[in-house]
């Protein structure tokens, strides 16, 4: 079922890059990297036992775009300290790949696939995740500042663990800076997710602000 | 010697005849002016009288005939024939009155001749644009007439049945006089129709001696008015003052957006385990929200816009306005005046 939904989804994608938009004046390519910091933030609650842990998460993340369609991919990695007792510490590695449509200068729609692993002396555990965004980017500071929204929804593809799936969403608000006679953005926002599992007996949610720089253009 | 010498050149015309009508007027011109300065006048006259006597479609341009009547009178006067020399030089007053001897080539007692003839020669030549137009009430039709003697003058517009249409000048000439018109009749109307320009040279006592004159066409002609140029649409036109929807737009987001990034936890029921750093970017938000309110802020002057408004609303007044100065000259109506070629006659009276 997941796997159709991502088909689906991804097709709809390419089937909205068709239709006629109005985003004269942009560059036909154009490219973005940049380096991703993040206070990770990870809660975990199962069967009433509660596991927080938290580290900043390094990483680097990339877009390239075509006329109004984007790929955009992230990677981030944090070794995560429990500050709750009787917690293992573990090594989270994260990575996303999006299709990015714009239907609107301000509006686009993304789909792609969410990996996280969290390794620890005990084994690992896997989440893959197809998941379904709409981002909205409306200009605050014009030139500028631009808002930033970002809301999904996520369906399994390979969750290792035994609880049986339930919802997944997640979110992503902030601004970004984009200088207008230098290919330099930054983009500070917060995340978060929370995934829900077992009828309630597993809920994880990470959090944290993100704060990004980098070079190119993100829009 | 000369007799025998112009019984050679009698008999050598006379056999050389027919190649003599073979030549141009200009080639007779040039054997006259040699004869005479080889004091063969006779046979100069001959040459020069040949070269003027070819119609003037095919003969002598008018410089030319200037030059062949100046050679004939001074021939005709060194042949001992002072009358003819005098119709010579009159003959050469009608044709240029403004015309003088070169006191190089010819020696006093012809300048002295010629400047006899020319005194007592009542003639005007005038000159007149073939193709003019005039507007009515501001413009005049100008005609120019050189006197070749101090005499009197009386010019006037005449109908084709002979009746006068206007009476332009009566009185004495002296060197040169312009005759103007303004295109009306006698009544004050438009004076169009075909006409001849008369002007006739008086003799002491009233009488006419010689007239000159040339056909008149006028027709009135108006020319339809431009539309003006319409206006700019509004559709080109930049906002002049800033708006108040994007500096609203900015601050809506900014607010919405900030509000949620703090409240994401809340909607997602988990808001006791969120960070605070939500507030952060929460705050940071709305107040580049506020920042973009205030740099749209309602109202204010975009004094880019309004340079570019005057630019696009320059160019149209500039295309208004040489509409306007164009159809101020249509506006009046013009005369279109058409002339022939003058045509002298000597009425024989002198």
């Amino acid at each position: 079922m997941s796997h159709r939904a991502a088909t689906a989804s991804t097709a709809l994608l390419v089937l909205l890059s068709l239709a006629p938009a109005h985003l004269a004046g942009q560059a036909p390519v154009r490219f973005a990297v940049g380096a991703t910091a993040m206070q990770y933030r990870v809660h975990s609650e199962l069967n009433g036992e509660t596991e927080a842990l938290s580290a900043p998460g390094l990483g680097f993340e990339g877009a390239v775009s075509v006329w109004r369609i984007a790929l955009e991919g992230r990677y981030l990695q944090a070794d995560l300290e429990p500050s709750t007792t009787s917690t293992l510490a573990r090594d989270a590695a994260e990575g996303h790949v999006l299709l990015t449509v714009r239907l609107t200068p301000w509006l686009g729609l993304s789909t792609g696939p969410l990996a996280r692993s969290y390794a620890t002396t005990l084994g690992t555990q896997r989440w893959v995740l197809w998941t379904f965004r709409a981002r909205g980017i409306p200009t605050l500071v014009p030139d500028l500042v631009r808002g930033y929204a970002e809301l999904w929804g996520a369906l399994p593809l390979d969750v290792s663990v035994p609880e049986s799936w339930n919802s997944g969403w997640g979110g992503d608000v902030g601004l970004a800076v984009a200088l207008p006679r230098l290919p330099v953005w930054l983009r500070f926002s917060y995340r978060i997710e929370q995934y829900r599992l077992g009828d309630g007996a597993r809920q994880e949610t990470i959090d944290g602000a993100v704060l990004s720089l980098g070079a190119g253009r993100l829009w | 010697m000369p007799r025998r010498l112009l019984g050679c050149l009698v008999l050598v015309a006379a056999f050389a005849a027919p190649s003599a009508r073979a030549q141009t007027a200009a080639e007779q011109l040039q054997y006259g002016i040699e004869a005479y300065r080889n004091l063969e006048l006779d046979a100069a006259v001959g040459f020069l009288r040949r070269a003027l006597a070819v119609p003037a479609e095919t003969g002598l341009s008018p410089s030319e005939r200037t030059t062949a009547l100046s050679y004939l009178g001074a021939a005709e006067l060194f042949g001992g024939r002072r009358n003819a020399a005098t119709t010579a030089f009159r003959r050469l007053v009608v044709h240029d009155p403004r015309h003088h001897l070169d006191a190089v080539v010819f020696p006093p007692p012809v300048l002295q001749l010629y400047d006899e003839v020319r005194r007592s020669t009542r003639v005007v030549m005038a000159v007149a644009p073939a193709d003019t137009a005039i507007v009515l009430a501001r413009d005049t039709f100008t005609v120019r007439l050189y006197a070749a003697a101090y005499h009197g003058i009386r010019a006037r517009l005449i109908r084709d049945d002979g009746s006068v249409l206007l009476s332009l000048y009566d009185g004495e000439v002296g060197d040169s006089l312009l005759l103007h018109w303004d295109g009306f009749d006698s009544t004050g109307a438009p004076a169009a129709g075909r006409y001849t320009l008369l002007v006739e040279s008086l003799a002491p006592n009233g009488t006419v001696e010689r007239v000159v004159h040339f056909p008149v066409e006028a027709e009135v002609v108006r020319l339809d008015t431009l539309p003006h140029p319409p206006p700019p649409p509004d559709s080109l036109l930049l906002p002049e003052r800033q708006p108040a929807g994007p500096a609203l737009r900015s601050l809506t987001a900014g607010v919405f957006l900030g509000g949620l990034a703090v409240a994401l936890p809340a909607l997602a029921g988990s808001g006791s385990q969120a960070g605070d750093a939500r507030f952060a970017v929460g705050g940071a938000v709305t107040v580049a929200g506020l920042i973009g309110y205030f740099k749209q802020k309602p109202g204010r002057p975009l004094p880019d816009n309004i340079a570019a408004n005057q630019v696009l609303l320059g160019e149209w007044r500039g295309r208004l306005d040489t509409v306007v100065r164009e159809n101020e000259v249509r506006r009046d109506a013009r005369l279109r005046i058409r002339t022939g070629p003058p045509v002298h006659e000597d009425l024989g009276t002198q």
